[in-house]
């Protein structure tokens, strides 16, 4: 970096009363608490070539951005500026006349500055001035738009949130090309200062749940919020719940649908989860996709999803409820070869199950955390030695392996990943009711599970929506994926 | 307090499945060995008397707009009077759980699971009634709205898949021992199917009160239907000598039906009765809280779901065994007399109260 600033000795002398340029960046340098990643350039600015210096932190700044936009414009073309500090409008002229970025505001205590710095901006600090000129020049590395690995399809578009809320919108806005798109955004997290936004389409949102979400977003009081989780946890209706009552997705086309339906988005910085409320059962097990596949085959799948559901709640317990208190239900033939199959095993059946079970949410577990390269290596000790050599050392029997499997299956058919944990979480205690109390014991837990579920409600819309309180329309659109044809029309 | 308020669809399916469930477990057994396959009329007859309770609870309650019947019996009566009265139906509602309960557990444990103590079955429904009560009568209503619809569903599957089996010779002659048999047998219906007074505490709950006469009408009519034709389908399928031996005549008939590869679907058809059964003694013992809740003033019915819920816990401890003559004649003769008594005669009274004091005042 050149200096310039000793050609101005006489001036400086002059304006004693006026803050030197070594106090202003001490100053901001005090405020910041001498961090090392603080990054000057200093040079001269107007005809008299008054010292100045730019000020910025390091990686939170476009380099382009800095260079095209505040320093060659500042070098080359304040050199017919007045800039002395008696010139009141000098300050207003360099923001408006040269400065070619597209935001620039004026401060005046170092503490405003640096708060304006930590979210990438530049100050310029000149000699002689009280105030400074803060520049936005924020620009940092972000991940590029790519699909999102959590929710994949097979038809339909492939972009996915990226961890920078401008991005975020605009992702939504090129699909919803409408004035009616109103963005709110704010600041939470008293250390964080995460900036989060609630979007929603204007004339078609529901008056009430918007006004509950703001009043709700207004209450957080949080140091924090580096995932849209933290927010999720803290505005959802009863807290205590297994089940989401907050429907978080990574794809913009999911949350641009539901905008258009009424709900409201609230996208936090840092993270591609975008949350959407309010979100009922059934909103959890519908997927975007079924809207861009034919409408018998993503009905077929709909309710593929549905069996899935209960078959991930139900099938263990009720195999263990069957076998212990009900075996008469079972056909002779099949309970002879479930009965033979487990010949010599030396479990109870609950425990056989559970221990199965648990295996299996193990490897679930184990295969999400590791590496790409490990992950062949862990199906093959799941497939091999849990499958194959348990059951032929007879210490597993091979029904109790199909069961989990069938429960594994249905388990990874549920589109939203927090449901499909609640739903194994309860999955566990099904089983230990019905290892008790048989097919009376699931039917206890179903009717509490039932009670729990027809009790809570996703911000003032309840959960079981629209099946109870049954709402016709809705009801049959959440039952069956109607054609376009005809859905065009029921808006 | 805010108000839970429920639909009125939701109040039909509230009604709906008190009535299947309720006479699932109570009166098949007393109506296929006495009044056999004329029960078809013993259960018109049932239905219209609930129907005329139900006409009476509509206009007392369009007349109070917004009160149970337990506020508004002191208004009919006066302090000291309504007091007793109300109290008469607070009892009503209790020893209509008990008994439900009773059954229940009683049942249960001769064919379900005979090795399970009896107290385990009342543990359970009630901490299951309990814990609906407690969160309110707007959860019990989406629950019997998706259970009400199951039940529907299950039935005409039954129905359906049995009809090979449907011998109608066993429902002739019509009207073999003349008609007095049913309207004796009415009674027992007409007292299980009456225990919707409980309406009476849900009407301030109700979206569109005005409506209550006619949804539960329907209700009634549907429940009383399906249920008939559960019967009819176990006299004509077993004949009216075998089915009235059997003490529940529908779940041995559920036996011989085959669903798919399931041999033995009564178990299934009874869980979803049971079910079925967890809302109806959660409506009761909502509509006896709350009353408690009324009748003492306190401020929530919550101690009394507590203290109620432990004393009917013990009631599979009545002192009588099923076999006892006691227990048959309590459910065969004292219990419906006293039902009715209760559902139409006190109920009668306090209308014609009503109409006078409206007429003089």
């Amino acid at each position: 970096m050149t200096k310039h600033n000793d050609s101005n000795t006489p001036r400086r002398l002059e304006s004693k009363e006026r803050p030197s340029l070594d106090v202003l960046k001490k100053n901001i340098e005090t405020e910041l608490g001498n961090t090392s990643d603080i990054r000057t350039r200093e040079c001269t600015v107007g005809e008299q070539m008054i010292p100045a210096v730019l000020v910025w932190i390091d990686g939170m700044v476009n380099s382009i951005d800095l260079n095209s936009n505040v320093l060659s414009p500042i070098i080359s073309k304040s050199v017919e500026l007045d800039m002395s500090p008696e010139n009141k409008q000098a300050l207003k002229l360099l923001s408006h006349s040269i400065l070619t970025a597209t935001e620039t505001t004026a401060v005046t205590t170092p503490a405003q500055a640096t708060s304006l710095m930590v979210e990438g901006w530049t100050i310029i600090l000149i000699e002689g001035h009280n105030a400074m000129v803060a520049v936005n020049t924020l620009g940092f590395e972000t991940r590029s738009i790519d699909e999102p690995s959590s929710a994949n399809v097979i038809r339909g578009p492939r972009d996915g949130f990226v961890e920078s809320i401008a991005m975020n919108i605009s992702l939504i806005r090129r699909r919803v090309r409408s004035k009616q798109i109103r963005v709110e955004s704010q600041t939470l997290g008293s250390i964080s200062h995460t900036k989060i936004a609630l979007l929603y389409v204007e004339d078609r949102v529901d008056r009430k749940v918007l006004e509950e979400v703001r009043k709700r977003v207004s209450k957080i009081d949080i140091d924090a919020v580096l995932e849209s989780h933290y927010i999720e946890e803290m505005i959802k209706d009863s807290p205590w719940s297994l089940f989401p009552t907050v429907y978080s997705t990574e794809r913009p086309d999911d949350v641009a649908g539901l905008i258009l339906d009424g709900q409201v988005a609230i996208l936090v910085d840092g993270t591609p989860f975008v949350l959407v409320l309010p979100c009922t059962l059934f909103h959890l097990l519908k997927t975007t996709e079924d809207l861009y596949l034919a409408y018998p085959v993503a009905t077929f799948v709909r309710w593929i999803r549905f069996v899935g559901f209960l078959l991930t709640l139900l099938l263990p317990a009720t195999y263990v409820g069957i076998l212990i208190f009900h075996p008469e239900m079972v056909p002779p033939q099949l309970l002879s070869s479930i009965l033979s199959a487990r010949d010599g095993v030396p479990f109870p059946i609950l425990l056989e199950a559970l221990l199965m079970e648990l295996t299996f949410e193990g490897l679930r577990e184990a295969s999400v955390r590791m590496p790409r390269s490990v992950g062949s290596a862990i199906s093959i000790v799941g497939a091999l030695v849990i499958g194959e050599s348990a059951v032929q050392a007879g210490i597993i029997s091979s029904p109790s392996v199909i069961i989990v499997a069938g429960t594994a299956i249905s388990s990874f058919t549920i589109p939203s990943n927090s449901l499909s944990g609640s739903i194994r979480i309860l999955k566990f205690v099904m089983l230990i009711f019905a290892s008790i109390l048989g097919l009376y014991g699931i039917i206890i837990g179903l009717f509490i599970v039932g009670i729990h579920l027809s009790a809570i409600k996703s911000v003032g819309m309840p959960y079981l929506a629209p099946f109870a309180p049954f709402k016709k329309d809705e009801a049959i659109r959440s039952f069956i994926r109607l054609p376009w044809f005809i859905q065009r029309n029921k808006r | 307090m805010n108000q839970q308020i429920i639909s009125n669809k939701q109040f039909f399916f509230i009604v709906f499945v008190s009535i299947t469930c309720l006479s699932f477990f109570s009166s098949p057994n007393q109506l296929t060995s006495q009044v056999k396959q004329d029960l078809w009329l013993s259960m018109i007859f049932g239905t219209l008397i609930d129907i005329y309770v139900a006409y009476i609870l509509q206009s007392l309650g369009n007349q109070y707009k917004g009160k149970t019947i337990i506020q508004y019996t002191g208004s009919i009566l006066g302090k000291a009077a309504g007091k007793i009265v109300s109290l008469c139906y607070l009892l009503f509602f209790l020893i209509v759980m008990m008994t439900a309960m009773w059954i229940y557990c009683d049942f249960m444990s001769r064919s379900l699971m005979p090795e399970t103590p009896q107290l385990v079955f009342s543990l359970t429904m009630m901490f299951c009634a309990g814990m609906a009560t407690w969160i309110g009568i707007e959860a019990i209503a989406r629950l019997s709205q998706l259970i009400g619809a199951i039940v529907l569903v299950a039935s005409i599957i039954l129905f359906i898949c049995s009809i090979a089996d449907f011998r109608i010779e066993n429902l002739l002659p019509v009207l073999e021992d003349g008609i007095l048999p049913p309207l004796r047998g009415a009674i027992y219906p007409g007292s299980w199917f009456g225990i919707c007074i409980t309406v009476a505490m849900l009407m301030p709950h109700l979206s569109n009160p005005s409506k209550m006469f006619w949804m539960k009408s329907k209700a009634v009519v549907l429940g009383a239907f399906i249920m008939t034709i559960y019967l009819m389908y176990s006299i004509a399928v077993m004949g009216p000598d075998m089915a009235g031996k059997f003490e529940n005549p529908i779940y041995i008939f559920s036996r011989i039906t085959h669903l798919i590869i399931l041999d033995r679907v009564e178990v299934l058809l009874l869980l979803i009765f049971i079910f079925g059964s967890l809302i109806t003694i959660s409506i009761v013992f909502f509509a006896f809280t709350k009353g408690m809740q009324q009748w003492t003033g306190s401020k929530s019915p919550k101690p009394w779901i507590i203290i109620f819920g432990i004393i009917v816990v013990f009631s599979p401890f009545a002192p009588f065994s099923h076999n006892s003559p006691v227990i048959s004649s309590y459910l065969s003769y004292w219990f419906p007399i006293g039902a009715l008594c209760i559902e139409g005669g006190l109920t009668t009274m306090l209308f014609i109260i009503a109409m006078l004091r409206r007429h003089t005042g």
